[in-house]
């Protein structure tokens, strides 16, 4: 026990701890990220909406697509500010605008409706409430509402879209916000609540015109349920790195002390100096 | 005995030292530039390539100390030698000298 607190040992002793400190703690850090690629699900499928934008934070890549849920007030509109966003020349189904397949572009154009909701920690998200062929005569939303949806990244993230197509952009629905604003966009798939309708400016001169469809997300996702297998690995390979380097600390205070011995008495006895010996002759 | 015992943890040394050795090449000079000069992100092939890369480097890492037994490297060679695995192409160095070691001990 003496011999193994010996001055010149303590330099190797602390870096062992130390390398086998920092190899568990990668090792922990790469099981951190074979699981943080995706968001967490709760047992119905659905992700609490905290978990999936963060406010002031970029929208996470593994929160596409997820389907959440969140609940608000419609931002009142205006003078000056209709607080709605209308995207026109878009098709219904998302996907679409995303590298169409040439020739196979015959889907009806209409315009994407996006409303602001005034969440209840005060910030504010875009919805794309729905699409709809005559935007005038489709209600302006009001009152509190509970809207399932899934996210969607700002259009401006490095999506190859359509060419000539104005983009729904975290930037835009900044400018029509009074708050701080979430990064993406929720297209939503229902809502529930007591949203009272504003009559349209023209009036409702077409039975079906004011339908307002749901749209299909541009990016639809999946929750992956599987782990990443690579950062796994790399767990493991970190625990044996820590296992590697305590094996090379045993060995190092191990040929020392059999060092000492070899000084101290002419005749070592046990069969692990024995053992140690010529491998310390043939080291030095 | 102790010849074919050496011999055998010499082969087996070799062999991993150049499958680390491409596996890393082609990572760092393919891979790497692949997914991040060229844009293309982390690729299902990519990814598996890391993933593989990931099973043959700790083997590589017992063979290494396997073999460091057997020729009673100190330590401070064993992590030299370990190391060089992580260096593109420097493992095929690594490799030579190893080898040229092993056949003057043998003789």
């Amino acid at each position: 026990m003496k011999r193994l607190l010996a001055p010149r040992l303590l330099g190797t002793h602390a870096l062992a701890i130390l390398g086998i400190a920092l190899c568990l703690l990668l090792s922990s850090w790469q099981w951190h990220r074979a699981h943080t690629a995706r968001p967490a699900a709760a047992s119905n499928g659905i992700a609490k909406f905290e978990d999936l934008s963060p406010l002031r934070a970029y929208l996470p890549e593994s929160a596409i697509g997820i389907q959440t849920r969140v609940s608000g007030r419609w931002q009142e509109p205006r003078p000056g500010n209709p607080a709605r966003i209308i995207l026109r020349d878009r098709p219904a189904d998302g996907s679409l605008l995303v590298s169409p397949v040439a020739g196979d572009y015959d889907a009806p154009l209409g315009s994407w409706i996006v409303d602001l909701l005034v969440l209840d920690d005060g910030s504010t998200l875009g919805v794309v409430r729905g699409w709809s062929l005559h935007p005038s005569t489709v209600p302006v939303a009001r009152g509190r509402v509970t809207i399932s949806g899934v996210m969607q990244p700002s259009e401006d993230s490095g999506l190859r879209k359509l060419p000539a197509i104005s983009l729904l952009t975290t930037s835009i629905i900044t400018q029509h916000a009074h708050s701080a604003v979430h990064d993406g966009y929720l297209v939503a798939k229902s809502s529930v609540g007591h949203a009272q309708s504003l009559g349209g400016t023209s009036g409702v001169t077409q039975p079906h015109a004011s339908i307002l469809l749901t749209v299909s997300p541009i990016i639809k996702g999946t929750v992956h349920q599987s782990l990443h297998w690579r950062n796994v690995v790399y767990t493991a390979n970190w625990i044996l790195f820590a296992f590697i380097v305590l094996y090379m600390w045993i060995r190092i205070v191990r040929d020392d002390l059999g060092r000492d011995e070899k000084v101290d008495e002419l005749e070592p006895d046990s069969s692990t100096r024995k053992k140690a010996q010529p491998a310390q002759s043939k080291t030095d | 005995m102790e010849n074919s015992q050496l011999q055998r943890a010499w082969t087996i040394y070799r062999n991993l030292a150049l499958l680390v050795g491409v596996a890393l090449a082609v990572l760092t000079f393919i891979a790497l530039p692949y997914e991040y000069l060229l844009g293309h992100g982390k690729t299902a092939l990519t990814t598996a390539a890391w993933t593989a890369h990931g099973w043959i480097f700790p083997i590589y890492l017992l063979a290494t100390l396997n073999l460091a037994g057997k020729l009673k490297w100190p330590v401070g060679k064993t992590l030299v030698i370990m190391l060089a695995g992580t260096v593109p192409l420097m493992s095929f160095v690594a490799e030579r000298r190893v080898s040229k070691e092993v056949a003057t001990t043998q003789s």
